[in-house]
């Protein structure tokens, strides 16, 4: 196991290298920062001496190695929009996103996993059909416009829910059922599938017949069987939710990191970018990690040499 | 037991005695007020000297003083500096107030204001601001109140740009460094900084000491609300009292509001289309720039995509400008005139005629809607156009380095109300966003710069004005009418020149 | 309380309710594809035949008749069943033309991430080795990247176009197809009938092509279904952030990205893209579903 550990931990710091290399490059393919940055009347002279401040018209990979050793400083260059250091600006960030992903995923898990189950237990039931016919419609609604309608509706019409911005819980009621929706339909379906492969296996049947109680059965050999697909799927849909948080920060006007990101994005702000996609790198990584983790202690059959 | 209860008792009309009294305490609470403003995106920094960006310099206004403000019809009046002169040809002398103090009690003085010149005009700060005070040579210091720039040449205009410098505490900002300033900003204008949560909220509260007397409104939250429909609904929901670039769509709606209210201004800021003339291709002819302009339908582009709110513009000045000619005519809609001068031009029917419309997208005001319907309106004359968007960012690099072709739209607004700044960054061969190149306008632009005499300057313009029409070097639309929403207690008047002073707004009852 | 009895019979039920089943849960059991299906053949109608189903001009401009309503609201016209928007075109017409969009965004990207998936994915899986490691690794490099960087970068280097949002979208869809080819690659190779035909000197190229590629076909379609509804989805997430297909091109995810501005002063700019896009991909979904039942034994 530690030794599996090990080698995955490498594993991933190679990924996290792969990733800062890939967003160097790539943001300097779109575009200099310089245009954007400097007022639209300024001489070409004035353009010159901002790229030459910030060291723009040095070779790439000079300007990349540079960039890497203080990075590995912990230092990743001051923002060119906000002109303070890039990492302090991206981490007083992190606390709302990760309020608001950590709210998304338990809405997603806390309805998700026993809807999907009960949809299971009782095939083709009423609640069965509104499961399945919810999970459907979760997964065909673009974020945005989720977002919208539900500010309309709860937020204008009904006035229940703050349309904008972080406070208290109702603050987060709207943002979360928007970011956890589709994920909350995704694994609801894959409970419930799991779920039914499970009931219908040969060893649930033997298990019935044998007059085993079937709360017990569910609860304790069916649930047990099928967390591994499920918390597999949790895992994957870490990835998505961080490119939906973008989405429903935006709309939402919730200050996290997400919303930075694309900010940033569009003002070719380069230090904060490489920061805030190295630490959704590594993040994505770690809970990924976490869940293969994860996987060993629920099913002791899986062994990791 | 009897105990726990008496307690829990006693608690219980604790907490009925508490709510009860706020309950009447509120209407001498309520005496303390406060306003919430939200624009599309957070200020970037609380360095007032580094950005020219309008939702950060909008809160930096009402933070920091300058030596001179523009009233709401674009006329300079006194500020921190009392009056403002030319004393010779190169010198423009500014006497400032003595009882001017920053929060801390610094009293500002003239040496705090050549501070922030110099800061700017520092080239390793990499101020954006630099552009504004490029014609200020440097800045002499005669006595404490008293504060001359002096310029290289003698200018036309004031010398500075002295209504957008904003003046910093020199001895505070030297004792903390300039990294300090980006959160920790001191001014000596109508409110305090309080608190920033970037993104989130920033929290200013009214200066008591302030030289013009205590702003009416107690406490300002700046809140940030970048989507465009939610931004409205935070206002009908009172979440927030001011809102920014309400979309016209929304007027009906929000004028006959029961808690909301409509407030517009006319801008200093026309939208259009600009040629690329320095580019191979039919727009070099300007058979061709004309006939556009004749087959575009202003007033019906502007009542249907802006709801009424924008002004028809002939030329490329706004109508309350320094230089602006109102004798010069619109160009009027006329279809077959289009066809003629086209079928001149050698594109009879538009054929062969195959271009490309370029449009940011999210930067200007219903920028992409306007794009599509100019097309609309173009494809009339039978020519075929297509409609290419971008986002901004890559948008801005092409039409920096003059690599947008053949006709692409931008939007320009200057606060200064004169010709200079607008015809020399888009019309002179040597601007870095000019796609026009005529050596009898760059010599009329330079000419005026320099013309001291008002009269005379204005004769210049007026020709320079005249030849921009006929050659048509642009797509000539409108000049925007800027879209406000406020809460019903709010009494407050937009401004033209996009600024937001909370010092100019009170309370109603 | 609720979960104990549900629970307390729950299992034995299940098999009575197989027998007798009224027509709604007929309908959602093997009916579900037939509805998802006519759905898929709907659109794709709409797509061969927008040129001449469609009432009018799709890119027609007319400003003067702009917001107008859907025929049955009061102010409606006739002309415009599902109403104007706010340049006065036809929104039925770029619904029709939009479908082709959906189309041709939908299975280009998925031929596109498939092609490149299922590539990577037997190469991993079948050869294995380095090969495997490398992939894996720049597969989790594609996973933990965010897709607008990558939309943005893709834009910036070959201009907006509906290419563009095409080629994003298979970039950023290629990793799933590797996960599950590569698994089912690397059990088919210890298979019996796989090692058979290598023992009997097969070349490497005849065994990927008679037997590997036909056994892993089932789950790259179901794949390839469900990718279609994911394309659909983020081809109007793109439109959101400006990124999306170019005007001039109706498509449903700029009409929902523009309208969504007008949902509560003209709300049919924006619902009928809406359903429009929610329908196919709930059609998509529902057809996908039935092909994983009919194409993958275990869960019939």
């Amino acid at each position: 196991m530690t030794a599996y550990l090990i080698r995955r931990a490498i594993g991933a710091l190679w990924v996290v290298v792969g990733v800062a290399v890939t967003v160097f490059v790539i943001l300097h393919l779109t575009g200099d920062p310089a245009a954007v940055m400097m007022p639209l009347e300024s001489t070409p002279q004035e353009i010159a001496q901002f790229r030459h401040n910030r060291g723009f018209d040095r070779p790439l990979w000079l300007q990349f190695g540079t960039f890497a050793w203080s990075a590995l400083h912990g230092d990743f260059g001051d923002s060119l929009r906000h002109g303070e250091p890039a990492l302090g600006l991206a981490l007083e960030r992190v606390p709302a996103s990760v309020e608001l992903a950590l709210a998304a995923i338990s809405l997603a898990v806390l309805v998700a996993i026993p809807a999907g189950i009960l949809a299971a237990v009782r095939r083709n039931s009423l609640l069965d059909i509104l499961a399945r016919v919810f999970s459907l419609i979760g997964q065909s609604m673009p974020v945005y416009w989720l977002g919208i309608m539900l500010i309309l509706l709860f937020g204008v019409q009904l006035g229940w829910f703050p349309v904008s911005g972080i406070g208290g819980l109702k603050h987060l009621v709207l943002p979360a059922i928007t970011l956890g929706l589709f994920s909350m339909a995704k694994v609801m379906r894959l409970t419930r599938a799991s779920m039914l492969d499970i009931l219908q296996s040969d060893f649930l049947r033997t298990a019935r017949a044998k007059g085993v109680l079937p709360l017990r059965l569910i609860l304790h050999h069916a649930l047990r069987n099928a967390w591994l697909p499920i918390v597999t799927v949790i895992g994957v849909e870490i990835g998505s939710l961080i490119s939906q948080a973008i989405i429903t920060e935006t709309i939402f006007g919730w200050p996290g990191i997400a919303r930075l990101a694309v900010q940033a994005i569009y003002d070719r702000d380069y230090p904060i970018v490489e920061v805030v996609v190295i630490l959704a790198a590594v993040s994505f990584v770690a809970i990924n990690l976490l869940v293969d983790v994860l996987y060993a202690a629920l099913d002791p059959r899986i062994r990791y040499e | 037991m009897f105990n726990r209860r008496l307690t829990m008792l006693v608690l219980a009309a604790f907490i009925i005695a508490a709510t009860g009294g706020s309950v009447t305490l509120v209407p001498a609470a309520a005496a303390d007020t406060t306003v919430t403003i939200s624009q599309g995106v957070d200020p970037v920094t609380m360095d007032p000297l580094k950005r020219t960006i309008t939702p950060t310099t909008n809160v930096h206004y009402n933070l920091f003083d300058t030596l001179l403000r523009h009233d709401r019809d674009g006329k300079l009046i006194p500020w921190v500096a009392t009056s403002w002169k030319r004393i010779a040809p190169t010198v423009w002398e500014f006497k400032l107030r003595h009882d001017v103090k920053f929060w801390n009690g610094d009293p500002l003085t003239s040496a705090d204001v050549k501070f922030a010149i110099e800061k700017i005009k520092d080239p390793a700060e990499g101020s954006e601001q630099g552009p504004r005070i490029a014609t200020v040579d440097h800045v002499d210091t005669p006595d404490a109140y008293t504060v001359h720039y002096v310029t290289a040449k003698p200018t036309a205009m004031i010398a500075g740009y002295p209504w957008e410098v904003f003046i910093v505490d020199s001895k505070y900002w030297k004792e903390h460094g300039d990294a300090y300033q980006a959160e920790h900003p001191m001014g000596s204008g109508a409110y305090i900084f309080k608190s920033w949560r970037k993104d989130e909220s920033l929290v200013m509260d009214a200066n008591p000491g302030w030289w013009h007397g205590r702003a009416p409104i107690d406490h300002a939250i700046w809140k940030p609300i970048p989507e465009a429909a939610a931004r409205v609904a935070a206002l009908r929901t009172g979440e927030t009292d001011i809102i920014t670039n309400v979309p016209a769509q929304y007027q009906i709606q929000l004028s006959g509001g029961r808690s909301t209210q409509l407030e517009s201004a006319r801008s200093v800021r026309v939208l259009f289309f600009a040629f690329n003339t320095l580019k191979p291709g039919p727009q070099q002819n300007r058979l061709v720039r004309q006939a556009f302009n004749y087959a575009i339908d202003v007033p019906a582009l502007v009542k249907a995509v802006l709801g009424g709110r924008g002004y028809e513009t002939a030329t490329p000045l706004p109508s309350n400008f320094f230089g602006y000619d109102a004798k010069i005519p619109f160009y009027k809609h006329d279809l077959a005139k289009a066809k003629a001068l086209l079928a001149q031009a050698g594109y009879p029917d538009g054929k062969g005629l195959d271009m490309v419309l370029n449009a940011p997208s999210g930067r200007y005001n219903k920028d992409k809607e306007i794009a599509e319907a100019v097309a609309g309106q173009l494809s009339q004359t039978g020519a075929k156009i297509t409609v290419k968007i971008q986002e901004w960012t890559q948008y801005v690099n092409q039409v920096s380095n003059r690599s947008v072709t053949p006709i692409y739209e931008l939007g320009w607004g200057n606060d200064s109300y004169d010709a200079d700044n607008t015809l020399t960054s888009l019309f002179t061969a040597s601007a870095r966003l000019s796609t026009y190149s005529n050596p009898d306008l760059d010599k009329m632009v330079t000419d005026a710069r320099y013309e001291i005499d008002p009269q005379r300057r204005q004769a210049i313009y007026s020709k320079a004005l005249a030849l921009i029409h006929e050659e048509a070097p642009w797509l000539f639309l409108f000049e925007y009418e800027d879209l406000y929403a406020s809460t019903k207690r709010l009494v407050w008047q937009a401004r033209g020149d996009e600024l937001i002073y909370i010092d100019e707004m009170k309370l109603n009852g | 309380m609720a979960s104990a009895s549900i629970a307390a019979k729950g299992v034995i039920d299940l098999d009575e309710h197989v027998r007798r089943r009224p027509f709604v849960f007929v309908l959602f059991s093997g009916g579900a594809t037939i509805v998802g299906g006519l759905i898929v053949l709907a659109v794709t109608l709409c797509a061969l035949l927008a040129p001449w189903i469609a009432p009018h001009d799709p890119n027609a401009q007319n400003l003067a008749i702009n917001f107008k309503p859907p025929s049955w609201v009061v102010g409606g016209d006739q002309a415009y069943p599902l109403g104007t928007d706010n340049l006065g075109r036809d929104i039925l017409s770029r619904i029709i033309w939009g479908s082709r969009v959906a189309g041709l965004v939908g299975l280009s990207a998925v031929a596109i991430g498939g092609i490149i998936g299922v590539s990577l994915g037997i190469i991993a899986g079948y050869f294995g080795g380095l090969a495997d490691d490398i992939i894996a690794r720049v597969a989790d490099v594609q996973l933990a990247f965010p897709a607008v960087l990558l939309a943005i970068a893709v834009v910036g280097v070959i201009g907006p176009s509906l290419l563009t949002v095409i080629a994003t979208i298979g970039i950023t869809g290629w990793v799933q197809y590797v996960r599950v080819v590569r698994a089912e690659a690397l059990s088919l190779r210890e298979r019996e009938f796989v090692v058979a035909a290598v023992a009997t000197g097969a070349s490497q190229a005849r065994i990927l092509a008679r037997h590997i590629l036909p056994s892993i076909a089932s789950s790259i379609t179901v794949l390839a279904t469900f990718e279609v509804a994911r394309a659909i989805i983020l081809e109007s997430a793109l439109s959101f952030l400006a990124l999306g297909v170019p005007p001039g091109v109706p498509s449903w995810g700029t009409m929902l990205a523009d309208g969504r501005q007008y949902l509560d002063t003209a709300w049919w700019l924006g619902l009928f893209p809406g359903l429009a896009i929610s329908f196919t991909v709930l059609g998509v979904n529902l057809f996908g579903d039935g092909l994983r039942d009919a194409l993958d034994p275990r869960s019939r």
